[in-house]
Protein backbone atom coordinates (compact mmCIF):
# COMPACT_ATOMS: atom_id res chain seq x y z
CA UNK A 1 0.00 0.00 0.00
CA UNK A 2 1.37 3.53 -0.71
CA UNK A 3 0.71 4.21 2.94
CA UNK A 4 3.35 2.20 4.17
CA UNK A 5 6.62 4.30 2.36
CA UNK A 6 8.04 1.10 0.72
CA UNK A 7 7.99 -0.99 4.62
CA UNK A 8 5.82 -3.68 4.91
CA UNK A 9 2.48 -3.96 7.26
CA UNK A 10 3.81 -4.76 10.38
CA UNK A 11 7.02 -2.45 10.18
CA UNK A 12 4.94 0.15 9.72
CA UNK A 13 2.31 -0.51 12.54
CA UNK A 14 5.53 -0.52 15.11
CA UNK A 15 6.73 3.01 13.51
CA UNK A 16 3.11 4.22 13.96
CA UNK A 17 3.06 2.98 17.98
CA UNK A 18 6.46 4.23 18.56
CA UNK A 19 6.13 7.40 17.48
CA UNK A 20 2.72 7.54 19.49
CA UNK A 21 4.46 6.59 22.30
CA UNK A 22 6.84 9.02 21.91
CA UNK A 23 4.14 11.96 21.93
CA UNK A 24 2.89 10.45 24.82
CA UNK A 25 6.20 10.41 27.01
CA UNK A 26 6.53 13.39 25.70
CA UNK A 27 3.48 14.94 27.40
CA UNK A 28 3.73 13.04 30.51
CA UNK A 29 7.55 14.87 30.51
CA UNK A 30 6.52 18.37 29.98
CA UNK A 31 3.14 18.08 32.46
CA UNK A 32 4.70 15.98 34.79
CA UNK A 33 2.03 13.34 34.77
CA UNK A 34 2.11 10.61 37.66
CA UNK A 35 2.41 6.87 36.55
CA UNK A 36 -1.30 6.42 36.92
CA UNK A 37 -2.07 8.99 34.78
CA UNK A 38 0.56 8.38 32.04
CA UNK A 39 -1.04 4.82 32.15
CA UNK A 40 -4.57 6.20 31.31
CA UNK A 41 -3.06 8.23 28.61
CA UNK A 42 -1.15 5.31 26.85
CA UNK A 43 -4.63 3.49 27.14
CA UNK A 44 -6.29 6.16 25.37
CA UNK A 45 -3.19 6.45 22.53
CA UNK A 46 -3.75 2.44 22.04
CA UNK A 47 -7.72 3.38 21.52
CA UNK A 48 -6.75 6.26 18.49
CA UNK A 49 -4.22 3.34 17.10
CA UNK A 50 -7.02 0.82 16.66
CA UNK A 51 -9.40 3.48 15.43
CA UNK A 52 -6.79 4.32 12.90
CA UNK A 53 -6.39 0.52 11.90
CA UNK A 54 -10.13 0.16 11.59
CA UNK A 55 -10.24 2.89 9.34
CA UNK A 56 -7.40 1.64 7.25
CA UNK A 57 -8.75 -1.68 6.87
CA UNK A 58 -11.87 0.12 5.59
CA UNK A 59 -10.00 1.47 2.89
CA UNK A 60 -8.22 -1.83 1.90
CA UNK A 61 -11.49 -3.80 1.70
CA UNK A 62 -12.33 -0.29 -0.55
CA UNK A 63 -9.77 -0.46 -2.52
CA UNK A 64 -8.86 -3.60 -3.23
CA UNK A 65 -11.08 -4.78 -6.26
CA UNK A 66 -9.71 -1.47 -8.54
CA UNK A 67 -7.21 -2.13 -11.17
CA UNK A 68 -4.29 -0.57 -10.60
CA UNK A 69 -3.25 -0.05 -14.71
CA UNK A 70 -6.55 1.84 -14.89
CA UNK A 71 -6.66 5.50 -14.42
CA UNK A 72 -10.02 5.93 -12.99
CA UNK A 73 -9.54 3.22 -10.36
CA UNK A 74 -6.39 4.88 -9.44
CA UNK A 75 -7.83 8.10 -8.80
CA UNK A 76 -10.37 6.58 -6.82
CA UNK A 77 -8.01 4.82 -4.89
CA UNK A 78 -5.90 7.92 -4.28
CA UNK A 79 -9.07 9.92 -2.91
CA UNK A 80 -9.40 7.33 -0.20
CA UNK A 81 -5.48 6.60 0.64
CA UNK A 82 -4.59 10.61 0.73
CA UNK A 83 -6.57 11.19 4.16
CA UNK A 84 -4.94 8.55 5.77
CA UNK A 85 -1.76 9.27 4.32
CA UNK A 86 -2.09 13.43 5.47
CA UNK A 87 -3.04 11.86 9.03
CA UNK A 88 -0.02 9.51 8.88
CA UNK A 89 2.19 12.50 8.06
CA UNK A 90 0.63 14.94 10.78
CA UNK A 91 0.19 12.19 13.51
CA UNK A 92 -2.88 10.72 14.91
CA UNK A 93 -3.12 12.52 17.67
CA UNK A 94 -5.08 15.81 16.93
CA UNK A 95 -7.73 17.97 18.15
CA UNK A 96 -10.86 14.77 17.62
CA UNK A 97 -8.38 11.86 19.27
CA UNK A 98 -9.13 10.01 22.47
CA UNK A 99 -6.24 10.84 23.80
CA UNK A 100 -6.91 14.57 23.40
CA UNK A 101 -10.33 14.17 25.04
CA UNK A 102 -8.60 11.79 28.21
CA UNK A 103 -5.69 14.91 28.52
CA UNK A 104 -8.34 17.25 28.79
CA UNK A 105 -9.89 15.42 31.91
CA UNK A 106 -7.29 13.89 33.06
CA UNK A 107 -4.53 16.65 33.80
CA UNK A 108 -4.98 19.31 36.82
CA UNK A 109 -5.18 23.15 35.36
CA UNK A 110 -1.45 23.42 36.57
CA UNK A 111 -0.46 20.10 34.51
CA UNK A 112 -2.95 21.39 31.45
CA UNK A 113 -0.61 24.82 31.80
CA UNK A 114 2.00 23.13 31.09
CA UNK A 115 1.54 21.61 28.48
CA UNK A 116 -0.65 24.12 26.41
CA UNK A 117 2.38 26.02 27.09
CA UNK A 118 4.90 23.60 25.58
CA UNK A 119 3.12 23.08 22.45
CA UNK A 120 2.37 26.81 21.96
CA UNK A 121 6.02 27.36 22.55
CA UNK A 122 6.72 24.55 19.90
CA UNK A 123 3.91 26.41 17.23
CA UNK A 124 5.82 29.45 18.02
CA UNK A 125 9.25 27.86 17.17
CA UNK A 126 8.02 26.68 14.08
CA UNK A 127 6.59 29.87 12.88
CA UNK A 128 9.47 31.76 13.91
CA UNK A 129 11.84 29.74 11.64
CA UNK A 130 9.45 30.55 9.34
CA UNK A 131 9.37 33.96 9.39
CA UNK A 132 13.16 33.98 9.46
CA UNK A 133 13.93 31.80 6.01
CA UNK A 134 10.76 34.13 4.85
CA UNK A 135 13.24 37.30 5.67
CA UNK A 136 16.40 35.51 4.36
CA UNK A 137 13.95 34.90 1.22
CA UNK A 138 12.64 38.44 1.14
CA UNK A 139 15.93 39.41 0.39
CA UNK A 140 16.20 37.85 -2.98
CA UNK A 141 14.33 40.75 -3.74
CA UNK A 142 14.84 43.26 -1.51
CA UNK A 143 18.42 43.22 0.26
CA UNK A 144 18.93 44.70 3.64
CA UNK A 145 21.77 45.95 6.00
CA UNK A 146 22.48 43.58 8.77
CA UNK A 147 21.31 46.60 11.16
CA UNK A 148 17.97 46.70 8.67
CA UNK A 149 17.62 42.99 9.24
CA UNK A 150 18.00 42.25 12.78
CA UNK A 151 15.52 45.46 13.45
CA UNK A 152 12.90 44.16 10.99
CA UNK A 153 13.55 40.79 13.21
CA UNK A 154 12.67 42.74 16.36
CA UNK A 155 9.65 44.30 15.03
CA UNK A 156 8.05 41.27 13.83
CA UNK A 157 8.92 39.03 17.23
CA UNK A 158 7.36 41.71 18.74
CA UNK A 159 4.36 40.86 16.85
CA UNK A 160 1.83 38.08 17.69
CA UNK A 161 2.53 35.28 16.06
CA UNK A 162 -1.13 33.43 14.56
CA UNK A 163 -2.60 31.18 17.14
CA UNK A 164 -3.10 28.27 13.84
CA UNK A 165 -3.65 28.68 10.24
CA UNK A 166 -5.15 26.32 7.84
CA UNK A 167 -3.61 22.96 6.88
CA UNK A 168 -1.10 23.67 4.10
CA UNK A 169 -0.36 26.83 4.53
CA UNK A 170 1.96 27.19 6.88
CA UNK A 171 4.79 28.34 5.07
CA UNK A 172 3.32 31.40 4.38
CA UNK A 173 3.11 32.75 7.92
CA UNK A 174 6.46 34.53 7.22
CA UNK A 175 4.87 36.67 4.56
CA UNK A 176 1.11 36.90 6.36
CA UNK A 177 2.98 38.55 9.37
CA UNK A 178 5.02 40.81 7.06
CA UNK A 179 1.80 41.75 5.00
CA UNK A 180 0.14 42.69 8.70
CA UNK A 181 3.42 45.42 9.72
CA UNK A 182 2.28 49.43 8.85
CA UNK A 183 3.84 51.85 6.50
CA UNK A 184 4.93 53.84 9.82
CA UNK A 185 6.90 50.69 11.58
CA UNK A 186 8.47 49.78 8.20
CA UNK A 187 9.20 53.77 7.73
CA UNK A 188 11.64 53.59 10.62
CA UNK A 189 13.40 50.55 9.07
CA UNK A 190 13.37 50.36 5.46
CA UNK A 191 14.33 53.56 2.89
CA UNK A 192 12.22 54.36 0.38
CA UNK A 193 12.95 51.93 -2.99
CA UNK A 194 12.66 49.50 -0.35
CA UNK A 195 9.43 49.98 0.93
CA UNK A 196 8.36 50.45 -2.34
CA UNK A 197 9.26 47.07 -3.29
CA UNK A 198 8.10 45.49 0.20
CA UNK A 199 4.33 46.88 -0.78
CA UNK A 200 4.74 45.23 -4.18
CA UNK A 201 5.54 41.81 -2.54
CA UNK A 202 3.18 42.20 -0.02
CA UNK A 203 0.48 42.93 -2.36
CA UNK A 204 0.39 39.34 -3.50
CA UNK A 205 0.86 37.73 -0.17
CA UNK A 206 -1.76 40.50 1.89
CA UNK A 207 -4.85 37.76 1.10
CA UNK A 208 -2.96 35.28 2.69
CA UNK A 209 -3.31 36.58 6.44
CA UNK A 210 -6.85 35.52 6.20
CA UNK A 211 -5.93 31.97 6.41
CA UNK A 212 -4.28 31.98 10.09
CA UNK A 213 -6.40 32.85 13.04
CA UNK A 214 -4.65 35.92 15.21
CA UNK B 1 44.74 32.57 -20.56
CA UNK B 2 42.45 34.60 -23.20
CA UNK B 3 44.18 37.60 -25.01
CA UNK B 4 41.96 40.14 -25.98
CA UNK B 5 43.54 42.64 -28.89
CA UNK B 6 42.59 46.51 -28.26
CA UNK B 7 42.68 48.81 -30.77
CA UNK B 8 43.54 52.59 -29.28
CA UNK B 9 43.38 55.39 -31.36
CA UNK B 10 44.89 58.96 -30.27
CA UNK B 11 42.37 61.63 -31.39
CA UNK B 12 40.63 64.72 -30.71
CA UNK B 13 37.54 63.58 -29.47
CA UNK B 14 35.72 66.21 -30.61
CA UNK B 15 34.41 66.46 -34.54
CA UNK B 16 36.64 66.33 -36.87
CA UNK B 17 38.09 63.61 -35.02
CA UNK B 18 41.79 63.49 -36.68
CA UNK B 19 43.31 59.49 -36.15
CA UNK B 20 46.93 60.32 -35.19
CA UNK B 21 48.23 57.25 -34.01
CA UNK B 22 47.05 53.65 -34.32
CA UNK B 23 48.88 50.86 -32.66
CA UNK B 24 47.50 47.50 -31.23
CA UNK B 25 48.51 45.79 -27.78
CA UNK B 26 47.31 42.44 -26.42
CA UNK B 27 45.66 42.61 -23.17
CA UNK B 28 45.80 40.00 -20.74
CA UNK B 29 42.15 39.91 -19.91
CA UNK B 30 42.63 38.94 -16.59
CA UNK B 31 44.86 41.28 -15.36
CA UNK B 32 42.84 43.93 -16.23
CA UNK B 33 39.65 42.00 -15.82
CA UNK B 34 38.10 45.10 -13.94
CA UNK B 35 38.22 47.35 -17.03
CA UNK B 36 38.05 44.74 -20.20
CA UNK B 37 36.08 41.63 -18.49
CA UNK B 38 32.55 41.15 -19.78
CA UNK B 39 31.79 44.62 -21.13
CA UNK B 40 29.17 43.61 -23.91
CA UNK B 41 31.79 44.49 -26.80
CA UNK B 42 31.32 40.93 -28.29
CA UNK B 43 28.01 41.54 -28.87
CA UNK B 44 28.79 43.34 -31.72
CA UNK B 45 30.41 41.60 -35.20
CA UNK B 46 33.84 42.43 -35.63
CA UNK B 47 32.30 44.43 -39.18
CA UNK B 48 30.23 46.45 -37.24
CA UNK B 49 32.64 47.36 -34.43
CA UNK B 50 34.97 48.06 -37.54
CA UNK B 51 32.70 50.24 -39.59
CA UNK B 52 31.43 51.78 -36.51
CA UNK B 53 34.71 53.29 -35.65
CA UNK B 54 36.30 52.66 -38.61
CA UNK B 55 38.97 50.79 -37.15
CA UNK B 56 40.59 47.58 -39.00
CA UNK B 57 38.51 44.15 -38.23
CA UNK B 58 39.59 42.10 -35.99
CA UNK B 59 40.10 44.60 -33.07
CA UNK B 60 37.98 43.43 -29.98
CA UNK B 61 37.75 46.56 -28.17
CA UNK B 62 38.09 49.54 -29.97
CA UNK B 63 38.87 53.12 -28.01
CA UNK B 64 39.21 56.55 -28.82
CA UNK B 65 41.40 58.96 -26.38
CA UNK B 66 41.01 62.66 -26.43
CA UNK B 67 44.53 63.70 -27.42
CA UNK B 68 44.14 66.84 -25.47
CA UNK B 69 43.95 65.06 -22.35
CA UNK B 70 47.26 63.14 -23.28
CA UNK B 71 48.88 66.63 -24.29
CA UNK B 72 48.03 67.70 -20.75
CA UNK B 73 50.13 64.05 -19.23
CA UNK B 74 47.09 62.83 -17.84
CA UNK B 75 47.03 59.60 -19.40
CA UNK B 76 44.85 57.73 -16.84
CA UNK B 77 42.00 60.36 -17.25
CA UNK B 78 42.33 60.00 -21.15
CA UNK B 79 41.88 56.30 -21.05
CA UNK B 80 38.93 56.20 -18.49
CA UNK B 81 37.24 58.65 -20.05
CA UNK B 82 37.72 56.89 -23.04
CA UNK B 83 36.52 53.66 -21.49
CA UNK B 84 33.25 55.05 -20.08
CA UNK B 85 32.51 56.81 -23.35
CA UNK B 86 32.59 53.26 -25.05
CA UNK B 87 30.97 51.52 -22.79
CA UNK B 88 27.78 53.76 -22.76
CA UNK B 89 27.55 53.79 -26.76
CA UNK B 90 28.15 50.21 -26.97
CA UNK B 91 25.88 49.07 -24.09
CA UNK B 92 22.96 51.01 -25.15
CA UNK B 93 22.95 49.01 -28.74
CA UNK B 94 23.90 46.31 -26.88
CA UNK B 95 20.79 46.30 -24.84
CA UNK B 96 18.53 46.86 -28.09
CA UNK B 97 19.90 43.81 -29.54
CA UNK B 98 18.93 42.05 -26.28
CA UNK B 99 15.85 43.19 -25.20
CA UNK B 100 14.25 43.18 -28.78
CA UNK B 101 15.11 39.06 -29.34
CA UNK B 102 11.87 37.73 -28.46
CA UNK B 103 13.53 34.73 -26.73
CA UNK B 104 15.35 36.78 -24.39
CA UNK B 105 11.96 39.12 -23.44
CA UNK B 106 10.63 35.39 -21.94
CA UNK B 107 14.15 34.23 -20.52
CA UNK B 108 13.29 32.45 -17.03
CA UNK B 109 16.91 32.32 -16.55
CA UNK B 110 17.62 35.56 -17.66
CA UNK B 111 15.23 37.27 -15.43
CA UNK B 112 16.79 35.13 -12.43
CA UNK B 113 20.05 36.08 -12.85
CA UNK B 114 19.42 39.95 -14.09
CA UNK B 115 16.88 39.82 -10.47
CA UNK B 116 20.43 38.26 -8.85
CA UNK B 117 22.87 41.27 -10.69
CA UNK B 118 20.01 44.20 -9.45
CA UNK B 119 19.40 42.93 -6.02
CA UNK B 120 23.24 43.07 -5.24
CA UNK B 121 23.99 45.61 -6.77
CA UNK B 122 21.14 47.77 -4.77
CA UNK B 123 22.72 45.41 -1.84
CA UNK B 124 26.21 47.10 -2.21
CA UNK B 125 24.50 50.13 -2.71
CA UNK B 126 23.60 49.84 1.12
CA UNK B 127 26.74 48.18 2.52
CA UNK B 128 28.11 51.82 1.10
CA UNK B 129 27.96 54.88 -0.52
CA UNK B 130 29.26 54.11 -4.06
CA UNK B 131 31.26 56.50 -5.80
CA UNK B 132 29.96 57.54 -9.64
CA UNK B 133 33.01 55.54 -10.69
CA UNK B 134 31.86 52.70 -8.92
CA UNK B 135 27.94 52.80 -10.36
CA UNK B 136 29.65 52.86 -14.00
CA UNK B 137 31.50 50.17 -13.70
CA UNK B 138 28.26 48.31 -11.89
CA UNK B 139 25.66 49.25 -14.80
CA UNK B 140 27.92 47.64 -17.31
CA UNK B 141 26.15 44.29 -15.66
CA UNK B 142 23.24 45.11 -17.90
CA UNK B 143 21.06 42.40 -19.93
CA UNK B 144 23.43 42.21 -22.37
CA UNK B 145 26.05 41.53 -20.53
CA UNK B 146 24.16 38.72 -18.39
CA UNK B 147 22.83 37.32 -21.44
CA UNK B 148 26.40 37.04 -23.32
CA UNK B 149 27.59 35.67 -20.20
CA UNK B 150 24.77 33.59 -20.02
CA UNK B 151 26.21 32.14 -23.27
CA UNK B 152 29.68 31.68 -22.82
CA UNK B 153 29.02 29.65 -19.56
CA UNK B 154 26.37 27.34 -21.91
CA UNK B 155 29.85 26.80 -23.90
CA UNK B 156 32.52 26.16 -20.91
CA UNK B 157 29.95 23.53 -19.41
CA UNK B 158 29.60 21.99 -22.64
CA UNK B 159 32.65 21.61 -23.15
CA UNK B 160 34.03 21.10 -19.72
CA UNK B 161 30.99 18.23 -19.53
CA UNK B 162 32.29 16.56 -23.74
CA UNK B 163 35.69 16.45 -21.65
CA UNK B 164 34.58 14.73 -18.84
CA UNK B 165 32.42 12.37 -21.29
CA UNK B 166 35.32 11.88 -23.26
CA UNK B 167 37.45 10.57 -20.37
CA UNK B 168 34.35 8.50 -18.70
CA UNK B 169 34.30 6.66 -22.38
CA UNK B 170 38.13 6.26 -22.33
CA UNK B 171 37.72 4.46 -19.36
CA UNK B 172 34.66 3.07 -18.91
CA UNK B 173 33.15 2.68 -22.76
CA UNK B 174 30.19 4.64 -24.30
CA UNK B 175 27.91 3.77 -21.25
CA UNK B 176 29.45 5.57 -18.55
CA UNK B 177 28.45 8.85 -20.35
CA UNK B 178 25.97 10.50 -17.53
CA UNK B 179 22.47 10.44 -19.22
CA UNK B 180 21.32 13.24 -17.24
CA UNK B 181 24.03 15.95 -18.12
CA UNK B 182 21.83 18.01 -20.49
CA UNK B 183 19.19 18.60 -17.11
CA UNK B 184 22.23 19.31 -14.87
CA UNK B 185 23.15 22.19 -17.21
CA UNK B 186 20.91 25.26 -16.40
CA UNK B 187 21.60 24.72 -12.43
CA UNK B 188 25.56 24.78 -13.57
CA UNK B 189 25.02 27.99 -15.86
CA UNK B 190 22.97 29.85 -13.51
CA UNK B 191 25.81 29.28 -10.75
CA UNK B 192 28.72 30.46 -13.38
CA UNK B 193 26.82 33.31 -14.26
CA UNK B 194 26.25 34.12 -10.60
CA UNK B 195 29.81 33.69 -9.70
CA UNK B 196 30.24 36.21 -12.87
CA UNK B 197 28.08 38.84 -10.97
CA UNK B 198 29.51 38.55 -7.50
CA UNK B 199 33.30 38.81 -9.41
CA UNK B 200 32.23 41.85 -11.01
CA UNK B 201 30.70 43.64 -8.53
CA UNK B 202 33.57 43.38 -5.93
CA UNK B 203 35.97 44.32 -8.73
CA UNK B 204 34.16 47.29 -9.18
CA UNK B 205 34.24 48.64 -5.86
CA UNK B 206 37.46 50.51 -3.94
CA UNK B 207 39.12 48.38 -1.59
CA UNK B 208 37.22 50.22 1.23
CA UNK B 209 34.01 49.44 -0.27
CA UNK B 210 35.03 45.97 -1.17
CA UNK B 211 35.87 45.48 2.66
CA UNK B 212 32.17 46.71 3.80
CA UNK B 213 30.04 44.71 1.32
CA UNK B 214 32.06 41.51 1.96
CA UNK B 215 31.45 42.25 5.61
CA UNK B 216 27.51 42.28 4.63
CA UNK B 217 27.79 39.44 2.59
CA UNK B 218 28.95 37.21 4.86
CA UNK B 219 26.39 38.38 7.99
CA UNK B 220 23.55 37.85 5.00
CA UNK B 221 24.89 34.67 3.96
CA UNK B 222 25.13 33.72 7.68
CA UNK B 223 21.58 34.62 8.21
CA UNK B 224 20.14 32.69 5.59
CA UNK B 225 21.97 29.36 6.87
CA UNK B 226 20.88 29.95 10.58
CA UNK B 227 17.59 30.39 9.05
CA UNK B 228 17.85 27.68 7.01
CA UNK B 229 18.73 25.09 9.65
CA UNK B 230 16.08 26.25 12.16
CA UNK B 231 13.25 25.75 9.88
CA UNK B 232 15.08 21.75 8.77
CA UNK B 233 14.69 21.95 12.87
CA UNK B 234 10.97 22.42 12.49
CA UNK B 235 10.27 19.58 10.01
CA UNK B 236 12.56 16.94 12.41
CA UNK B 237 10.21 18.58 15.55
CA UNK B 238 7.24 17.78 13.78
CA UNK B 239 7.87 14.21 13.65
CA UNK B 240 9.32 13.50 17.00
CA UNK B 241 8.74 16.32 19.55
CA UNK B 242 12.00 17.78 20.65
CA UNK B 243 12.66 19.51 23.89
CA UNK B 244 13.92 23.22 23.21
CA UNK B 245 16.96 22.44 24.50
CA UNK B 246 17.02 19.72 21.56
CA UNK B 247 16.03 22.30 19.13
CA UNK B 248 18.41 24.79 20.15
CA UNK B 249 21.16 22.36 19.79
CA UNK B 250 20.22 20.44 16.70
CA UNK B 251 19.47 24.14 14.85
CA UNK B 252 23.75 24.37 16.04
CA UNK B 253 24.62 21.29 14.56
CA UNK B 254 22.34 22.04 11.20
CA UNK B 255 24.12 25.30 10.91
CA UNK B 256 27.85 23.74 10.86
CA UNK B 257 26.75 20.99 8.47
CA UNK B 258 24.79 23.27 5.72
CA UNK B 259 26.36 23.66 3.08
CA UNK B 260 23.69 24.04 0.29
CA UNK B 261 20.40 26.04 -0.08
CA UNK B 262 17.11 24.38 0.09
CA UNK B 263 13.72 24.49 -1.18
CA UNK B 264 12.22 24.94 1.78
CA UNK B 265 8.43 25.32 1.55
CA UNK B 266 8.77 21.25 0.25
CA UNK B 267 9.06 20.20 4.03
CA UNK B 268 5.74 21.93 4.74
CA UNK B 269 3.67 21.39 1.71
CA UNK B 270 4.69 17.50 2.06
CA UNK B 271 4.53 16.84 5.30
CA UNK B 272 5.09 12.32 4.54
CA UNK B 273 8.82 14.02 3.58
CA UNK B 274 11.78 15.36 5.75
CA UNK B 275 14.79 16.68 5.24
CA UNK B 276 17.73 13.62 4.20
CA UNK B 277 20.19 14.82 7.86
CA UNK B 278 23.14 13.13 7.63
CA UNK B 279 22.85 10.43 11.21
CA UNK B 280 25.52 11.23 12.80
CA UNK B 281 24.79 14.85 12.71
CA UNK B 282 21.01 14.18 13.88
CA UNK B 283 22.36 11.19 16.56
CA UNK B 284 24.45 14.05 18.38
CA UNK B 285 20.87 15.85 19.70
CA UNK B 286 18.07 12.95 18.97
CA UNK B 287 17.78 9.81 21.43
CA UNK B 288 17.74 6.47 20.09
CA UNK B 289 13.72 6.66 20.16
CA UNK B 290 13.87 9.56 18.41
CA UNK B 291 15.76 8.35 15.89
CA UNK B 292 14.32 5.21 15.13
CA UNK B 293 11.13 7.11 14.52
CA UNK B 294 12.77 9.00 11.66
CA UNK B 295 13.78 6.12 10.07
CA UNK B 296 10.28 5.19 8.72
CA UNK B 297 10.15 8.37 6.99
CA UNK B 298 10.76 9.46 3.36
CA UNK B 299 14.17 11.65 3.51
CA UNK B 300 15.00 14.10 0.81
CA UNK B 301 16.97 16.87 0.54
CA UNK B 302 15.42 19.33 -1.95
CA UNK B 303 18.32 21.77 -3.87
CA UNK B 304 16.76 25.03 -4.97
CA UNK B 305 18.66 24.92 -8.06
CA UNK B 306 16.66 22.20 -8.83
CA UNK B 307 13.09 24.28 -8.82
CA UNK B 308 14.70 27.93 -8.79
CA UNK B 309 14.09 28.47 -12.63
CA UNK B 310 10.52 26.97 -12.70
CA UNK B 311 9.69 29.59 -9.91
CA UNK B 312 10.71 32.21 -12.20
CA UNK B 313 7.78 31.88 -14.71
CA UNK B 314 6.41 35.44 -13.98
CA UNK B 315 8.34 38.32 -13.87
CA UNK B 316 10.20 38.42 -10.72
CA UNK B 317 9.80 42.42 -8.38
CA UNK B 318 13.24 43.02 -7.62
CA UNK B 319 14.56 46.53 -6.06
CA UNK B 320 15.71 49.61 -8.05
CA UNK B 321 18.09 49.21 -11.04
Amino acid sequence: MYLYNGSDEATFKRRMEQSTEMQVKRMAEVAQLDIAQLQKLQLAARGDLSRFYRELERVRNKVKDLDARNGNDMQKAWQEISPLQRRVAQGIIDEDSLLERVMSTLLSPEQDQKYRLYLRERLVARYRSILLITIADLEKALPLTDKQRSELIKLLESKKFPQKCQPGLEAYVGQAMLSRLSAGEVQKILDEEQRKTLTRLNQQYAPMANNFTW
Amino acid sequence: MEIANVSIFVAHVHPPLHLLIQFRIAVFVACFSFVFFGLPFSSYSQEKKAEANNAPAGADVVLIVDAELLDLGNVAAAVDAAVNAEVEKVDNNAVVEVVLDPAVQNDPQLWLLSTYARVNIAFARRACKLTPDEERLLAVMNDAWIAQHMKASVQGVAAMQGIAAGVARFLRGAKAVNPARNEEQPQQVIARVKQAIDKQIENALIEEHREAYRTEREARDKFRSQALASVLVAAIDYRVYLSTEQRQRLEGELTKWLKKDLYWQFYFQNQSYIPDLPQNVLSKVLNKEQLDALKGAQAYMYDLAQIELQMMQERPIAIER
